[in-house]
């Protein structure tokens, strides 16, 4: 019996001239749950791919259980008993749980018939064994992101997994569903399953890791114990830098000049009551709040993608009517969602397309034909400005890391110069490095007269870019607080406060 | 993934430019094209000769001209069936007003158009404001629209038109090149410049790739669409009437099952049925490929049934290879 479930011995990974992994060692202790982190790009998600067998190592080692393995295929890792809990979780909206559960090459059962009754009490069974309660037969159309999850999570206990990698698994949950992950990652540590974990979120890899190992720019930099490891230490060893959230010192903002103000709006279904706020000119309000507070819904009546039961939209003082995102742009209000995959990026279109996609009025002649040099123009103007790291403007956006592919789409708007610039999570799922570089950026903006409301979910971040804050809970303001009086208790009082 | 470090090298600038042309969707298919061209030539002598050549851009000008249009709307991410039928209701309703009611041509070209872009709203109009899949909205209306066809014809062909200029715009010949060449060309040229020049091209791709993030954008991604409908039914309506100029006579029962050689000829040229990725240069392309295998086949006299198996081969094989060579070039 070897100590390590799995030790990986110099891999390295090319992907044409660029090297993705440079010579990674390190294992895994068997039963332990160990923390895997770096900035984008620094090799995590070639780790992942290579340990579940989608792609392979160029060069290097793999020693499994002790024995030696190549994995070739995601069915053959899986046979050894490694599982990846991916990002975006691979599931069938249409089935039951149970049936989730149990898909696969050989569904239990005999012949052409799937033995149902099996399958429920064993997805019960899995789920005892985790400690937590879900209905097997519980449509997954129904079932909230953590609960997807977790029957990921199941499934992979039930093909008799020893090795789990979960790679970000807590971006898209709530704060009460990150906790029940917590217990079931506790729970497969008792019961001997080791376990990858790669997250953003150092506090979260502080808390589940036994040990955290660290990856930058395809290199192994080493590895801390839990007990003597810190945020600061993490993010020194990920960047091989200092970095701070840095406080804004000057406040651009003039109460003279409004530039928003939104009165009463309410749409109650989707739970927005009653929201009162007014942005001045130049001003960074930040919007602060849980996941499910209504905060992106908020946003998304102001710019007319849904409309609200009722409420009142002031431009600069004026009363305006906005029907559609198009409206909004016409009365000068752009909007950066927060879901850069589903709302904001086009895959298949090129960088260039990409930028200025909002802004194509102004680029049109008057034949309707879009001239492709104010274009270039542009396009070149933002890369140099918003320094986005990119082969040519005509690459495929796809292409770009998470951070530059978010630095297009704020192009894509400052592009636009909208007055108002609403900014939903904007350095989510973005390296450390890059996440300094985009706060840098808001302030500037609001030093140029950009008016701008941040919404963003880290506390630290709105504390340090905001002049202002604004909290939501439950589809309500529950609290305003000055740049100066505002402090983390606070904050969290209010965006847990039930209405 | 690894991030790409900013490529500094100005000297291979011409060399890239080459690169970039081998890299685009459209050079496989230009490659399959030559392929088929270079089999005919080698099997048939009479294949590779300036007539033969020309006569082979007129066979496949009706089906070049719709899949212009059909590739716009695909690209949005819609269908349209109902091309199939247009493409006999359209020249039919333009052949009745002048034979039946005596109006004038100008006149029953003018009501002709208008009939067309109103058979495009109804498709998008259906197909947007109900919510309904496009490709059932227009399996209904190709069977509706056949149906008056008939109705109106009683299922006899229409001709008889006297000689008029309009018909030597649209089916004579100039330079001993039929019309219907010209048309195609025409109707390619400013298909690419809407597609993929114009402000509406770039909306036709934002609204098919990611609708979502189009609207956000601030493009009326309903109104882009229509266009899309509005396009088929128009280029179904262009080829239709030159084909009636061409031949002297429309049958009612014209262009049944076409609509789906519109289609593969676009996916032959690189259109993604998923929506967001499409190239009129490549449903040229594709239309072409299309065309000389039928015309090939016939010079070396190859039956009707054969025929017919060989082309659906021929699609599919095509699309394969297209796929193919547009995966390896994106990883």
């Amino acid at each position: 019996m070897a100590d390590n479930i799995i030790e990986f011995k110099n891999i390295s990974k090319h992907f044409g001239g660029t090297t993705a992994l440079n010579q990674v060692s390190f294992e895994v202790e068997k039963g332990s749950v160990v923390g895997l982190v770096g900035e984008n790009g620094a090799g995590k998600s070639t780790l992942v791919r290579i340990t579940g067998g989608v792609i392979s190592p160029d060069e290097g080692k793999i020693i499994y259980d002790g024995q030696e393995v190549s994995i070739d295929s995601p069915n053959h890792a899986e046979e050894i008993g490694i599982s990846i809990v991916h990002q975006e979780l691979p599931i069938c909206e249409n089935l039951t749980v149970a049936q989730n559960i149990f898909l696969g090459a050989d569904l239990p059962g005999k012949g052409m018939f799937p033995d149902r009754k099996y399958m429920y009490n064993k997805s019960l069974e899995l789920f005892e064994d985790l400690d937590i309660y879900l209905d097997p037969n519980k449509p997954v159309s129904q079932c909230s992101m953590g609960e997807r999850q977790l029957i990921i999570i199941a499934s992979a206990i039930s093909k008799n997994s020893d090795l789990i990698l979960m790679d970000e698994p807590t971006t898209a949950l709530s704060p009460s569903e990150v906790k029940v992950l917590y217990e079931v990652i506790e729970n497969l540590k008792e019961n001997g399953i080791s376990i990858i974990f790669i997250s953003h979120r150092l506090n979260e890899i502080l808390k589940v890791s036994d040990k955290i190992h660290v990856l930058k720019d395809g290199s192994y930099v080493g590895n801390l114990d839990q007990d003597e490891a810190n945020e600061d230490q993490i993010t020194n060893m990920m960047v091989g830098r200092e970095i701070k959230i840095k406080e804004r010192e000057e406040n651009y903002s003039n109460p003279d000049k409004i530039a928003l103000e939104v009165k009463n709006l309410s749409h109650s279904k989707l739970g927005l009551n009653n929201i009162n706020l007014k942005l001045h000119k130049g001003e960074i309000l930040g919007i602060a709040g849980l996941r499910g507070a209504g905060r992106s819904e908020l946003a998304r009546n102001i710019i007319g993608n849904f409309k609200p039961d009722s409420g009142e939209i002031y431009v600069k003082g004026n009363k305006v009517e906005i029907n559609s995102p198009r409206d909004a742009i016409d009365n000068g209000i752009g909007y950066l969602p927060e879901d850069r995959g589903e709302l904001g990026l086009f895959e298949q279109l090129d960088v260039r397309s990409n930028m200025n996609i909002a802004n194509l009025d102004a680029l049109t002649t008057k034949s309707g034909l879009v001239n492709r040099k104010k274009m270039t123009e542009i396009t070149k103007k933002y890369e140099k400005d918003l320094e986005i790291k990119m082969r040519s403007i005509t690459q495929n956006i796809d292409s770009l890391s998470g951070g530059n592919q978010q630095k297009v789409l704020i192009g894509r708007w400052l592009a636009v110069q909208p007055d108002v610039l609403i900014m939903d999570e904007p350095t989510r799922g973005i390296d450390v490095g890059t996440k300094s570089e985009i706060r840098d950026l808001i302030t500037d903006l609001s030093k140029e007269g950009f008016s701008i409301i941040m919404i963003s979910s880290e506390m630290l971040e709105v504390m340090a870019v905001a002049d202002r804050i604004l909290v939501m809970s439950q589809g309500e303001l529950t609290g305003e607080f000055s740049h100066k009086e505002a402090t983390e208790n606070k904050i969290m009082k209010a965006a847990i406060q039930e209405n | 993934m690894p991030e790409i470090s900013a490529q500094a090298n100005s000297n291979s600038n011409e060399n890239s430019k080459l690169k970039e042309i081998i890299k685009r969707r459209e050079f496989g298919v230009f490659i399959a094209l030559l392929v088929v061209m270079g089999i005919f030539a080698i099997l048939s002598e009479n294949f590779l000769n300036y007539s033969n050549l020309i006569s082979v851009l007129r066979q496949t000008a009706v089906l070049g001209i719709m899949a212009v249009g059909m590739t716009m709307l695909i690209t949005s991410n819609e269908f349209d069936l109902s091309v199939g039928s247009i493409y006999a209701l359209s020249p039919v309703f333009f052949g009745l007003l002048i034979k039946n009611y005596g109006t004038n041509i100008w006149v029953s070209l003018t009501a002709t158009i208008a009939l067309a872009i109103l058979l495009g709203m109804a498709n998008g109009l259906i197909t947007l404001k109900m919510g309904i899949p496009s490709f059932i909205t227009t399996l209904g209306t190709q069977m509706l629209f056949r149906g008056v066809t008939l109705m109106a014809t009683n299922g006899w062909p229409v001709s008889g038109i006297p000689d008029n200029f309009l018909f030597s715009i649209l089916g004579g010949d100039l330079f001993g090149i039929s019309s219907q060449v010209y048309w195609f060309v025409l109707i390619v040229i400013v298909g690419y410049f809407i597609l993929q020049r114009s402000k509406l091209g770039y909306k036709i791709y934002a609204t098919g790739g990611n609708r979502e993030a189009a609207e956000l954008s601030g493009v009326n991604t309903l109104k882009t669409k229509l266009y899309g409908f509005i396009f088929t039914a128009l280029t179904a309506t262009i080829a239709g009437l030159t084909s009636f100029a061409y031949l002297g006579s429309v049958s009612p029962t014209q262009g049944t099952g076409l609509e789906l050689e519109v289609i593969a000829a676009s996916v032959i040229g690189g259109t993604a049925l998923s929506g967001g990725t499409g190239s009129i240069l490549g449903a040229f392309l594709g239309a072409s490929i299309m065309g000389v295998v039928r015309n090939g086949l016939g010079l070396l006299g190859i039956g009707a049934y054969v025929k017919q198996a060989l082309i659906g081969l021929i699609i599919v094989i095509a699309v394969i290879i297209n796929v193919q060579y547009g995966n390896k070039n994106e990883s």
